[in-house]
């Protein structure tokens, strides 16, 4: 691993942190290659997100329509919207064969839910692939430390 | 914790009461057990599993609300457009882009726009101890290939008869008054625990029909995954929505809530209530009715 990819995938991540603050939803979906999927397994022991509930486990199709659903102003849960700011640290690239990287990192991020501040915290499994584009999502999974426990409100969009 | 005084099942559902007396849980459940027989007599073998993943919901209001949200046909069409809409949209592109038809599970969200006239035509249907239904709307019967394949376990299994008799069955969500909301052709429970007045905790759940192959089984997964996850595109509306209407009735708005829709154009005949209208406020009504009786209030 060169410090040239560590840099690459710290950066990458810092920008899909960013994409999501600002609810940039058509970049969040340039994020993911046409077959990328994000999966939130409800489970930490699920090694595959075939056949098993998720939290989260969306493809590119379900993205969109989420993305829809979140700027359509008959979104009631959406005024106001929610907002969140997620830091991204402990990057590890895992392995890289030239085509497809493999890391891990660590998120924080607060979410700001009308007048209330709510805390999730977690681990970030990305597998990206070089394109002429630059790096893209065939696949981020994303293990919430919260995962077991009661949930208000539910999540509107992904962490 | 108590002890529980009773404890009995049916159809494998396990149920306890904490009190020594009052009905049995046959005669508890009476025509609401019409939710676990629905659901059990769509397997093949007659049983369902449980998938052992719990998601838990809490929502900021009263328990009483999420019951009433889950057989009132007004709300969905308003409550729910913004991804019945995204989805309607998303369907049609997919199809132009890829050629094929859309994942039918694009149904569960763009159904819920369905016009006013479909949710008119369903029906509600209250039984004794404020159990009540409301029929269903999706269309769960499509003629592909996986379910062609089941219907025909389900023929070898029942008899052609027997089996068309259950497949036909559509029921949208019964209600277990006042702790229990089934949906029994998408295999989906949720059980109701209020925490305090304005607290609700959900615990949904769904499951595996004995004997169907998998693919109807992803049917109900897909389901579990999209409508009752905590990451539900449809249920984070009525949460917010239900908070809204908690905040209302605490304030000094007034003292009454209308549940007039369609009253007085019910009809009960054999301990049966049936609205006119799947748009009847009857459920509601029924709901309350129960409830006056477990609070010791003439029944009015």
């Amino acid at each position: 691993m060169t410090r040239e990819t560590q840099y690459e995938v710290e950066q990458f991540l810092y920008r899909q942190a960013e994409i999501l603050a600002e609810r940039d939803w058509q970049a969040w979906l340039d994020l993911f290659t046409p077959e990328g999927i994000y999966w939130m397994p409800a489970d930490p022991a699920h090694t595959s997100d075939e056949g098993v509930p998720s939290i989260f486990r969306e493809d590119r199709w379900l993205m969109l329509t989420r993305t829809r659903r979140l700027e359509n102003p008959k979104a009631w849960s959406q005024s106001p919207q929610n907002r969140t700011s997620t830091l991204v640290g402990n990057v590890a690239v895992l392995s890289d064969d030239g085509l497809t990287i493999t890391s891990r990192a660590r998120f924080h991020t607060v979410e700001q839910r009308m007048y209330e501040m709510r805390y999730f915290a977690g681990r970030y499994e990305h597998s990206l692939v070089r394109t002429e584009g630059g790096l893209r999502i065939q696949r981020q999974r994303v293990d919430l430390l919260s995962y077991d426990a009661p949930i208000e409100f539910v999540l509107q969009f992904w962490l | 914790m108590r002890r529980a005084a009773r404890v009995e099942a049916y159809r494998g559902f396990v149920f306890v009461s904490l009190s020594a007396e009052g009905p049995s849980l046959y005669d508890f459940l009476g025509g609401g057990r019409a939710a676990f027989d629905d659901m059990c007599d769509r397997a093949p073998d007659g049983e369902v599993e449980v998938v052992a993943t719990c998601f838990r919901v809490v929502q900021r209001s009263n328990w009483k609300l999420f019951l009433e949200n889950q057989l009132d046909a007004l709300h969905p069409s308003i409550t729910h457009i913004s991804p019945a809409k995204a989805a309607s949209e998303v369907e049609r592109e997919y199809e132009a882009q890829t050629g094929v038809a859309a994942p039918d599970y694009y149904k569960y969200f763009s159904a819920l726009a369905v016009p006013l006239s479909r949710w008119d035509s369903l029906e509600a249907r209250g039984f004794e101890h404020g159990h009540c239904l409301l029929g269903g709307y999706l269309g769960l019967r499509p003629q592909d290939r996986d379910t062609l394949e089941y219907e025909a376990i389900m023929a070898t299994r029942y008899g052609a008869e027997a089996a068309e008799e259950i497949l036909s069955r559509d029921v949208h969500h019964m209600l277990i008054y006042p702790c229990l909301s089934v949906q029994p052709a998408l295999a989906q429970l949720r059980a109701v625990r209020p925490l305090g007045p304005d607290k609700t905790l959900t615990e949904l759940w769904h499951f595996r029909l004995k004997g169907a192959p998998e693919p109807i089984y992803r049917r109900s997964l897909a389901y579990f995954n999209l409508i009752n996850s905590p990451s539900t595109m449809v249920n984070a509306d009525d949460l917010t929505n239900f908070w809204r209407c908690q905040q209302g009735l605490e304030s000094d708005g007034g003292d009454w809530v209308s549940f007039h829709r369609n009253a007085g154009q019910e009809i009960t005949a054999d301990g049966v209530t049936r609205s006119n209208t799947g748009l009847s406020e009857m459920p509601m009504r029924h709901m309350f009715r129960a409830w006056s009786i477990y609070m010791d209030r003439p029944e009015r």
